[in-house]
């Protein structure tokens, strides 16, 4: 089973932080839909149980990411609805909004998905999610004691990610 | 090949229909008529260029009931968009699942690398899904929420009220047809807005 991450593969319990941000959650997944981090600063309502939330966000993206390259009216050649597609290839989406929050998205070519949730008259956060990406890269990826694929428990990462959002607009 | 076997019409000048429409080119310098057909490309282009590429209704289960396409690339056969508007249609409702905060109402708009999709639902039946209408159209098209309000408008008028039309059935009505295809118009679009 590859695109949904078992039990034994559970990601971190969030730590509640106090923040005057607008920011409310960030996940990061790994290709295979394992959620490798998951944050929240500002969530009043939970209707599922953490573990079912990651799988329900994972399969938003997937399935939205699956009707953009789809739905893509600038190429003639699409193929078939629900193929899988690589990172990159096909039509993506960076961003969606609801009255109540927005969506940012964003996949590296290895297949990390960054997703930031934040209010819904937030601007463009696309440079945002790339800063971030840098921040796993520096602070995740060039760790020793880190092994790929699972859940992310590097301190001084959250902790320069905390003050990034933070300082988010 | 035997002389026999050539069509007849060709059996004096055998090119002569494909070269005729040459003959008009020749007449100017090679420079002149490479402008001429990068005008009339450009001006092709910008009959092509619409700031809308399709328009969909769904109906409160998910069902497709309204589909036209303005001019996107690629043809979806009619399975496709069916498809297309019940994934949409659970999208949305799987957002309204994903909000930090109550009273989501579901995804407004999307802004695909291509394509910004707007959505608007209406707001009889909202407890679990309304009439859904949304417009695919090029990113950074301003004023989708005026002219999806006014689709929506025509619908109630045209559609709703119509006593023949039957609830959750695919539209076919004339009236809306016409009225609908004036609101698209570009200028119309940007008139609505202000």
């Amino acid at each position: 089973m590859q695109f949904f991450g078992g039990s034994e593969i559970s990601p971190s319990p969030p730590q509640p932080t106090v923040s005057g941000n607008n920011a409310h959650m960030l996940y990061v997944f790994n290709r295979n839909g394992v959620c490798l981090l998951y944050r929240e600063w500002n969530r009043p309502l939970k209707t599922l149980n953490p573990q079912q939330d990651h799988k329900l966000m994972f399969g938003l993206l997937f399935s939205l990411k699956s009707l953009t390259a789809k739905m893509d009216p600038t190429s003639a050649d699409k193929g078939n609805l629900g193929v899988p597609q690589l990172p990159g290839q096909g039509c993506s989406f960076h961003s969606f909004r609801t009255n109540t929050y927005k969506l940012s998205f964003m996949e590296s070519p290895s297949g990390i998905k960054i997703i930031l949730v934040t209010h819904p008259r937030t601007g463009d956060l696309r440079e945002s999610l790339k800063y971030i990406y840098n921040l796993y890269v520096e602070y995740v990826v060039k760790n020793p004691l880190y092994s790929p694929g699972a859940p992310i428990k590097c301190e001084l990462f959250n902790s320069t990610l905390d003050q990034y959002v933070r300082g988010l607009g | 090949m035997k002389r026999s076997n050539l069509p007849i019409k060709y059996g004096k000048y055998p090119y002569l229909p494909l070269k005729l429409p040459c003959l008009a080119l020749e007449t100017c310098s090679f420079r002149q008529t490479t402008n001429a057909r990068v005008r009339l490309k450009k001006r092709k282009d910008l009959i092509k260029m619409a700031a809308i590429y399709s328009l969909y209704i769904i109906n409160k289960s998910g069902g497709l009931i309204f589909y036209k396409d303005y001019g996107s690339a690629g043809r979806m056969d009619t399975n496709d968009t069916l498809r297309l508007a019940s994934l949409w249609h659970s999208m949305h409702a799987i957002s309204q699942q994903l909000s930090p905060i109550p009273g989501c109402s579901g995804i407004e708009l999307l802004q695909a690398d291509t394509f910004d999709l707007n959505c608007f639902q209406s707001l009889t039946d909202i407890v679990i899904a309304g009439t859904k209408v949304f417009v695919v159209s090029e990113p950074g098209t301003l004023h989708m929420e005026y002219l999806l309000k006014y689709v929506y408008e025509l619908y109630t008028d045209y559609v709703l009220k119509n006593p023949f039309y039957e609830m959750e059935m695919p539209i076919r009505c004339e009236l809306f047809d016409i009225n609908l295809t004036q609101a698209v118009q570009k200028d119309r679009v940007a008139l609505l807005g202000r």
